[in-house]
């Protein structure tokens, strides 16, 4: 019987922050998607090696729709969301961010907006909905 | 340890030239300085002697001559040192001038003295350098306004975009072979509308160090800031050693290696060139390539921490989609083996720099001294 895990104790545990980001891409983007770049863009940043180390996870996502990109191209998606990542690499994972430049051939860009100690702070300062 | 020594001395109508050629080959023994004769405000003659000395033995001796000062006078200057120094830690001294004559140095306070500007190696080199950021600095939004991204181009959308990312100010490059009046009124209109600072910046594209001096000179008059796309040696080297350029863009370019070497550094930092880490050609390199980019950008860093040349990172951003946050690139930045001291200064003060620089351009007489007022 798979049994679930006892949580861990609170000193034992890793000590997280959260990056809030925005996306805009020139076409369709799934969660997995996001989650399929910014993985691949830390292996190319940092490698196997590297991105082990970051526990990293896009814990939520929100698709704000047409006409909302700050660029002003209405055929772009603009998207913001929240990564996961431990406390002692939240620089490494930033820079994880702006290296990635293309998804299947078209342009995409990641921009922070801010570090936050929980989601709910990060979603009420950066995500703004 | 000094990179260089230059003093100035006036000769009034009263004074002879000669006997104040005497008391500055009590300092400087083997200088010969240069004569430039000026006009005073009584439209009397005053003469200015000169001279620059930036060999070992000869600076060597000098400091051989200020250690033999007596004590209370040496104290006297490590007391004042710090109103003495500037912030590009330079220490001027004022030896008076009959004393000298007489064979005896001593530091005065009045004009009427030979004035020593004497050039410490250290680094940084500049004190206000020695910014420390505490904390972390996402959290201190006032630091947002203070960033630059001096390589962009497009049209009204990036400047907009890079506004939004929290850039201070952009100089909007365009390339000086395609640079006519059309251009020039398009960029006015776009200054005109932007509500950050704006600045163009010409950038030159050549093959040979003499058509490189030439473009330099009429970009020069019309451009605020002036860039030389670098890559091949020759213009690696002719862009380091001109006064007139400001950023020498690339070196790297299509290069295995970083295209600085230590000569090119020193030349750079002496004629405060400032190189240039562009981040779209990190970006748009091919990924199995990248490594490439990076190890040249950590090998730039190195030369930068001996030679205490200028760096400054550009996004390079052809459009909206190359533009990147500024504390992002602070992030990024730390790949290259950046400090965040170092990334704050590549990102925004020495942008700083170089626009103030460029703006009080035409008020600068010599070194060190520029029109404030004219009467």
């Amino acid at each position: 019987m798979n049994q679930k895990l006892k949580i861990l104790p609170p000193t034992m545990r890793d000590k997280k922050r959260y990056i809030a980001f925005e996306l805009i891409f020139q076409g369709h983007m799934t969660r997995e998607d996001v989650i399929d770049t910014i993985i691949e863009g830390s292996l190319y940043l940092y490698g196997a090696c590297g991105t082990g180390k970051f526990d990293i996870w896009v814990v939520k996502l929100w698709k704000c729709g047409k006409n909302t990109s700050p660029h002003g191209n209405p055929d772009e998606n603009y998207m913001r969301g929240i990564i996961r990542c431990r406390r002692e690499e939240v620089d490494s994972v930033r820079a994880v961010l702006p290296t990635i430049t293309r998804f299947r051939g078209k342009h995409v860009v990641f921009h922070t907006l801010g570090i936050s100690g929980t989601i709910k702070s990060a979603i009420k300062n950066f995500i703004k909905l | 340890m000094i990179h260089n020594i230059s003093y100035r001395a006036f000769v009034y109508g009263t004074e002879s030239k000669e006997k104040v050629l005497e008391a500055i080959s009590t300092l400087f023994p083997n200088s010969s300085p240069q004569c430039e004769a000026t006009e005073g405000y009584y439209k009397n003659q005053v003469l200015i002697l000169h001279d620059k000395i930036d060999k070992k033995k000869s600076i060597k001796e000098f400091v051989e001559l200020l250690s033999s000062m007596d004590d209370p006078a040496k104290k006297r200057i490590i007391n004042q040192l710090e109103d003495k120094m500037d912030d590009y830690g330079n220490l001027f001294l004022r030896f008076d001038k009959q004393r000298a004559y007489q064979g005896d140095l001593k530091v005065v306070e009045h004009g009427d003295s030979i004035h020593t500007k004497i050039k410490i190696a250290a680094y940084p080199a500049k004190k206000r350098w020695h910014w420390k950021l505490e904390g972390n600095y996402s959290t201190k939004k006032n630091y947002r306004e203070n960033f630059y991204d001096l390589n962009i181009s497009g049209n009204k959308g990036i400047v907009q975009e890079a506004e939004r990312l929290g850039f201070a100010g952009v100089s909007l490059t365009y390339n000086f072979d395609d640079y006519n009046s059309e251009i020039s009124k398009e960029y006015d209109e776009l200054k005109h509308e932007s509500n950050i600072l704006m600045r163009n910046c010409l950038e030159i594209n050549c093959k040979n160090p003499e058509e490189l001096k030439k473009k330099v000179r009429k970009s020069r008059k019309i451009a605020d800031i002036v860039l030389v796309r670098g890559g091949d040696n020759r213009i690696n080297r002719a862009a380091c050693e001109d006064r007139n350029v400001d950023i020498l863009s690339q070196p790297y370019r299509n290069r295995r290696d970083s295209g600085m070497n230590h000569v090119l550094a020193r030349k750079a930092a002496e004629n405060d060139v400032a190189v240039e880490i562009n981040l779209s050609s990190f970006l748009k390199t091919n990924l199995r390539y990248r490594h490439r980019i990076v190890s040249q950008f950590r090998h730039i860093m190195a030369l930068k921490r001996k030679y205490g040349f200028s760096v400054i990172i550009t996004s390079g951003a052809r459009s909206s989609y190359d533009q990147r946050n500024p504390l992002d690139i602070f992030a990024l930045s730390n790949c290259f083996g950046m400090t965040e001291n170092e990334s704050f200064e590549a990102l925004s003060i020495i942008p700083q720099h170089i626009i103030d620089r460029n703006d009080n351009r035409d008020n600068f007489v010599l070194d060190g001294v520029r029109t404030v007022v004219e009467l």
